[in-house]
């Protein structure tokens, strides 16, 4: 079963990176994004949330909370703490996007039975079937390049299919085109 | 898996791993090796024992990167390995695809996808026969000259994606054939598919891993003799 949308916390971020972050998950179908200035404010919410986008500090201070939900956390940092899902000043846009992609494709595909396309899964899916490249997909969505890659790498993931032409012969095959 | 050594017995890896019976033919040895191993072998038929080797072992195993890719290989053995790996896919495993496809088609009813895989695989195909024109009038004539070739992305590329629709094919009639079908000659085309399926594979693997280093090296000298 396909979540209805899901919901980000931004905890303990600046301004700016707040500002950020929310914009490039704009691009992102059916999420929701919450600012809490701190884990105080976010704690009486904290049973909405889907995932996090945490400051270090914050992290830190609430290990409690953030370790056994580490999965569905990515922090925002200082480039001297690396870690697999950290987002530093100097990280590269197309690295932060894909990252906050990941993240929201991951807890979706926790719900969705192996196989099962999200609905703007299906809309890309299309589009690759009417022989589109990935500019046009991502214009024709309004969405960046960088998320119709995204998708892209979902779908074949899903349903085991890695050529083009195949995404293609499935979509026929299911009745998509 | 094991990497096999000049005193390994050939007998021995290919009881193990039969599909390097048509790998050893490509390389100008044939069945009835007795119980040398693979250095006497090699000497007596005149191949090169570290390229024999090299061939087999990058074949059979997925980690493995030769250490003397860049050095003393053959460009003329490597590509001659690959000329005849060609003329395999197309003389005998495509055409050994087709015919049971054919026959799966005939004995199966109308109420089945086959006929969108079959032209699924006619697509796989021609893109195939694409790959292999490219290489047999561009790219391997212009290595023996020497030179390397242009659109080097796109021989990679092209072989890279023959190899994805095969996955693909294989997939879909595991996973998404439906309706009535003559069981038996399903099962053909499937065994059919599949042994392309690895072959290939594990042949882009030495295009990838043997030939591929000497064009780099071949370009470095190009270079070198330009400056």
């Amino acid at each position: 079963m396909n979540r209805e949308s899901v919901t980000v916390a931004l905890i303990g971020l600046t301004t700016l990176e707040a500002l950020g972050v929310r914009y490039m998950l704009l691009d992102e179908d059916r999420v929701k994004v919450v600012t809490y200035d701190d884990f105080p404010e976010f704690s009486p919410f904290s049973e909405s949330a889907d995932a996090y986008v945490v400051s270090c500090d914050c992290f830190v201070r609430n290990l409690d909370f953030f370790l056994p939900r580490k999965v569905k956390t990515v922090t925002v940092g200082r480039d001297a703490m690396k870690g697999e899902r950290l987002i530093g000043a100097s990280s590269d846009e197309s690295d932060i996007s894909h990252l906050l992609s990941d993240l929201v494709s991951s807890l979706r595909e926790s719900d969705e039975n192996p196989g099962d396309l999200s609905v703007r899964e299906k809309e890309v899916l299309r589009l690759i079937a009417a022989g589109k490249i990935n500019k046009e997909i991502a214009d024709e969505l309004c969405i960046s390049v960088n998320t119709v890659i995204s998708h892209r790498k979902n779908i074949s993931v899903k349903l085991g299919i890695k050529s083009a032409s195949g995404l293609s012969l499935y979509a026929m095959m299911n009745g998509l085109i | 898996m094991a990497l096999y050594h000049k005193e390994s017995k050939l007998a021995d890896a290919v009881m193990s791993h039969p599909r390097l019976i048509s790998v050893i033919n490509r390389l100008g040895i044939r069945l009835g090796v007795g119980d040398s191993t693979i250095g006497s072998i090699c000497r007596e038929a005149g191949i090169d024992t570290d390229f024999f080797l090299s061939v087999i072992n990058t074949f059979l195993n997925e980690d493995y990167f030769p250490v003397n890719a860049r050095g003393t290989f053959s460009l003329e053995k490597t590509i001659d390995y690959l000329h005849t790996t060609s003329l395999f896919y197309q003389r005998v495993q495509m055409p050994n695809i087709e015919r049971h496809f054919n026959s799966l088609m005939q004995r199966s009813g109308n109420d089945n996808n086959l006929g969108l895989l079959l032209h699924f695989f006619a697509e796989m195909k021609t893109q195939l026969a694409d790959c292999i024109e490219y290489d047999e009038k561009v790219f391997y004539p212009s290595l023996r000259k020497g030179v390397v070739p242009p659109d080097l992305d796109r021989m990679v590329s092209g072989h890279s994606e023959v190899e994805e629709k095969l996955h693909d094919l294989l997939y879909f009639f595991v996973v998404h054939l439906t309706g009535g079908y003559d069981e038996n000659l399903c099962v053909a085309v499937i065994s059919a598919v599949f042994m392309l399926e690895k072959d290939y594979c594990q042949n882009n693997r030495i295009r990838n891993r043997i030939l591929l280093p000497m064009v780099e090296k071949l370009g470095k000298s190009d270079a070198g003799h330009e400056s």
